[in-house]
């Protein structure tokens, strides 16, 4: 039997921040983790509010913030938490030598794969998109072989964002990556980690760049969360040099996951992967125990305390095998949709309406303690956080990460 | 002014069919299709190759010629159909006095309907209901439509048969009470011209009253709603029908590695309502367990639905009216040189267009004999091509790209693969489609939309429905510059992540659910599909 002050449960965004967080508070914590979230699909970027309500964006995320209804995660745990949680995570990242850039009174617009303008809020330094605006040159660049990034849409999309003005130019690579696979962002970031890659691309690049230049690249600046291949690149083109997001695997994603996992290292974090919790055992409204199941055995762990982060639909944290019965496997919380079938999902799949099945997921306190049907809390020890609270769209919102790190914040304090 | 001896009217399987016959008879031919090949009634259905015996109680002569057909297209379109057989079974709330008329009616419309026991039929299909009371092996067999329409397309293209997709009819232009033309509207450019012939046939399928409107004509065509399910496994190896009246939701139509269930029956007002409800659903759904008990255990990929063309002359609807064919040769309405052709199924598409062209050639004095029945759509693929194939598609990906590709354009790409290394990469790894075959397919020049490119290549009809093959062929498609009249690239993510939802919408629980907010994750927030713009 293991013990510790607080078991977080989900290797996400939110699960690694609650551990942060519960970590830098002193707390011996215990990480359980089975994946990896949707780190390899978000890009690392943390969104935190872009469309409240309607297909606007507004003006600031924090002025968003205050246009959302009251049920939302934000409006229960409260502007000033979501600033102390930002700081936070700003903070950490410094730490480990990854600042990232940006604050909630601005957004902060990344270039997508597609040639779209994203509007984000924490990003990344190699992913401030508002450079576009203010270079005449951009230079979009592939890579021969890589099937996930298409500098033609891009340049295609991109012209349409930011007016026909500038000078667009798009270069492709070749790598001499030989694999015998297909290969994906992360194969060129491993290669362009090597000597010879890093040099064997910029020997291409060299001549499409000019004075007043953007080089626009695939997430491919390297693995590690630092940035050394990008300021070396920088400097060798004199010239600015930006990622985009893309389709996952996202080198960004792994990035930030890497960062955060370090971080918890430091901090004694003890890290069990693999580890799918398959059960918990409450007694008079208190957790005292959960089980998790590996390939081996099964094995008990106590903790005073429970940090929830096992995801919405997409991570498994809720399930729905047959609609409209919707389960959280361990606590077995209630999670219900009041709706009519067919008002679980819109007839557009991305419309200017936020989706039912979206908002579904688990109602808390303030603390982020699980509610019951009435409304009442029901188990005194557990939190939950990230994407199985209900009451938010992160895709319409554009809110995801921001929700993980904020509810994940809020939780790691409540302990 | 562009002309053709026929104009065929609609690009399912009875104008590809007819479009074929007529070109192998030497007859100038033009097929029109308001939008892309085989994206109405010929795709939406179970792809059932029927024996006949579903028809044997009500229909007898619909039952012959069913099993007659089944026959020949098992020969001319080889690796379109699978071989699979069916399976009757009786369930328990099923009439037993329908058995003795079902087995008397497949004797005399020449059916074999081989009883086997209930154990028989458990080890033959495990998954099989246990509440089984009989059973009978017939000759049903799985058909891909699209696959058996790009052939027929291809074995035209041989001998001379035009099309023109996304050219929709707008007016049939006649003088004197004779057809002489037609014009027609580009959908993309929305530019019109007319396309001058002798003869129009109006082979519209649920849209051939809408047809013959134009012409001031009316015929009689309801559009009849079936909705179907796509279950992502395999359930069976055979395909199995309820031995019963036919009804909603009784037959199981296993297909490479999926299966599809339908279907519902519904008059709608227009054909162009493929849409499906959660309740149509679940019907569909209560019945299927019926026949499988654990059918709810199976991932559901999507949901689909198409309009049959039902005819009647006085007005049957639904199950009730024919699934026979007819043909209207409207000089009797006083406009000689326009003909519809309606109702009937798929399974009989070969036979329908034969009496058609048959009608038309001897209008026209063309004495040539139908030789459809006998001449493969396609030449075989040579063991040689395949088996340099294999080293770079997985073994059942060889098939796959073999069968629906033709030999032809299956070597062609081959030899890309051979020579490029890079096009070796898979654009869509659920149907091992590799970029060598979807760019060869794109500079053919006639796929304008993603959709297209699906329906000619199964990209994106995997389990992932998209979720990663989309972006990747919105940029091979947009980088290539064969067509002009392309739509602008977000344009084309976004309609073809829509048409996906469509059919994901009304089954979003367990996978489909998971997976509808992963392309949400990819699509929604990591790309901004939607697009924005910073102040």
């Amino acid at each position: 039997m293991i013990n510790s002050d607080v078991i977080v449960i989900g290797g996400g965004f939110a699960g690694l921040m609650a551990a942060a967080v519960s970590a830098k508070r002193g707390k011996k914590v215990t990480l359980l983790t089975y994946g990896s979230g949707s780190f390899p699909l978000n890009s690392g970027l943390i969104d935190i509010m872009a469309r409240p309500t309607d297909d606007a964006v507004c003006a600031t995320p924090v002025e968003g913030i205050n246009e959302l209804p009251a049920e939302h995660p934000y409006k229960k745990i409260g502007t000033k938490i979501l600033e102390d949680a930002v700081s936070f995570f700003m903070e950490l990242c410094e730490e480990e030598k990854y600042p990232y850039s940006g604050s909630i009174d601005k957004h902060q617009w990344a270039v997508t794969a597609l040639g779209t303008m994203k509007p984000s809020c924490l990003v990344p330094k190699t992913m401030l998109g508002d450079l576009c605006l203010k270079k005449q040159e951009i230079v979009l660049v592939g890579f021969n072989g890589l099937k996930d990034h298409y500098v033609n849409i891009m340049e295609e999309n991109l012209e349409h964002c930011l007016g026909n003005k500038k000078n667009y130019t798009t270069v492709m690579i070749d790598t001499d990556i030989e694999d015998g696979r297909d290969i994906t962002a992360l194969d060129i970031a491993r290669w362009l980690s090597t000597p010879h890659g890093y040099e064997t691309c910029l020997r291409q690049l060299r001549s499409a760049v000019k004075a007043n230049s953007v080089v626009i690249l695939p997430q491919v600046l390297g693995l590690k969360h630092d940035y050394s291949i990008w300021e070396a690149m920088k400097k060798d083109l004199e010239c600015d040099v930006m990622e985009t997001t893309g389709l996952p695997p996202s080198a960004n994603g792994l990035r930030l996951r890497n960062l955060l996992l370090n971080y918890l290292k430091k901090h004694n974090v003890t890290m069990v992967e693999n580890a799918k919790v398959i059960h918990s055992t409450v007694q008079n409204n208190i957790c005292r125990s959960i089980t998790t199941k590996t390939a081996a055995r099964e094995r008990t762990y106590q903790s005073d305390h429970f940090i929830l982060a096992t995801g919405g639909f997409y991570g498994g944290g809720l399930q729905m095998e047959n609609f409209p019965e919707i389960k959280e496997p361990i606590f077995n919380i209630p999670v219900q949709f009041e709706g009519k079938a067919e008002e679980w999902a819109n007839e557009k799949l991305f419309s200017n309406q936020k989706q039912p099945f979206a908002e579904v997921g688990i109602h808390t306190d303030q603390q982020m303690r699980p509610l019951d049907v009435e409304g009442n809390c029901f188990l005194n020890n557990v939190f939950v956080v990230g994407r199985n609270l209900s009451g938010y769209d992160f895709c319409f919102e554009q809110s995801g990460n921001g929700v993980a790190l904020v509810s994940a914040y809020q939780a790691a304090m409540s302990l | 002014m562009e002309k053709a001896t026929v104009v065929v009217i609609g690009g399912g399987a009875t104008g590809v069919g007819i479009l074929r016959d007529l070109a192998m008879r030497g007859v100038d031919v033009l097929l029109l299709e308001k939008l892309d090949m085989v994206n109405g009634t010929s795709s939406r259905y179970h792809g059932l190759l029927h024996s006949g015996a579903r028809y044997a109680v009500k229909d007898q002569e619909a039952a012959r010629e069913c099993i007659e057909e089944n026959l020949i297209l098992r020969k001319i379109g080889k690796s379109c159909v699978e071989a699979t057989e069916g399976l009757f079974i009786r369930l328990p709330e099923d009439d037993a006095d329908f058995e003795g008329k079902w087995v008397e009616g497949c004797r005399q419309s020449g059916i074999s309907a081989i009883p086997i026991t209930a154990e028989e039929a458990w080890q033959l299909e495990p998954n099989l209901s246990h509440q089984i009371i009989s059973a009978y092996r017939v000759p049903d067999a799985a058909i891909d439509g699209f696959r058996m329409a790009w052939q027929n397309i291809d074995s035209a293209a041989r001998y001379g048969g035009r099309v023109k997709t996304y050219t929709e009819v707008i007016r049939i232009i006649s003088e004197n009470g004779k057809v002489t033309g037609v014009e027609v509207r580009n959908y993309f450019t929305k530019q019109t011209y007319c396309i001058g012939c002798d003869f129009v046939i109006n082979a519209a399928g649920p849209w051939s009253g809408q047809i013959a409107a134009l012409a001031g004509l009316d015929v009689n065509v309801q559009p009849d709603k079936g909705t179907l399910i796509a279950f992502n496994q395999r359930i069976s190896s055979r395909i199995v029908n309820r031995l019963h009246v036919p009804s909603d939701g009784d037959i199981f139509v296993p297909h490479g590695s999926i299966t599809i269930l339908g279907t519902t029956s519904m008059s709608v007002k227009d054909p162009e309502d493929t849409s499906s409800s959660f309740n149509e659903i679940e019907s569909l759904l209560k019945i299927g367990e019926k026949t499988f008990e654990n059918l709810r255990k199976y991932r559901v990929l999507r949901a689909f639905a198409g309009s049959r063309p039902l005819y009647s002359a006085s007005g049957g609807q639904g199950r009730g009216a024919s699934r026979g064919f007819v043909i209207l040769d409207h000089a009797e309405d006083g406009l000689h040189g326009f003909m519809t052709i309606t109702g009937g199924k798929f399974t009989t598409y070969r036979l329908m267009a034969e009496k058609m062209s048959d009608i038309v050639c001897q209008k026209l004095h063309v004495t040539t004999p139908c030789r459809t029945a006998e001449e493969p759509l396609i030449q075989e693929v040579s063991e040689e091509v395949k088996k340099k194939a294999r080293k770079y598609f997985p073994a059942y990906g060889t098939e796959l790209a073999a069968t629906r590709l033709g030999a032809e354009r299956f070597q062609r790409i081959v030899e890309r693969l051979e020579k490029n290394p890079e096009e070796r990469q898979l654009i869509c790894e659920c149907e091992n489609v590799t970029l060598a075959e979807i760019e060869t397919v794109v500079k053919e020049g006639t796929s304008y939309t993603v959709s297209d490119i699906r329906r000619k290549t199964r990209m994106g009809m995997g389990t992932c429905q998209g979720n990663f093959c989309s972006l990747r062929s919105v940029g091979v498609l947009s980088r290539c510059d064969v067509i002009a009249d392309k739509q602008q690239s977000l344009t084309q993510l976004q309609e073809f992540l829509q048409a996906r939802w469509k059919g994901i919408r009304p089954v979003l629980w367990g996978n489909a659910l998971r997976e509808t907010e992963m392309a949400r994750g990819i699509y929604g927030v990591g790309l901004n599909v939607n697009g924005g713009n910073p102040e």
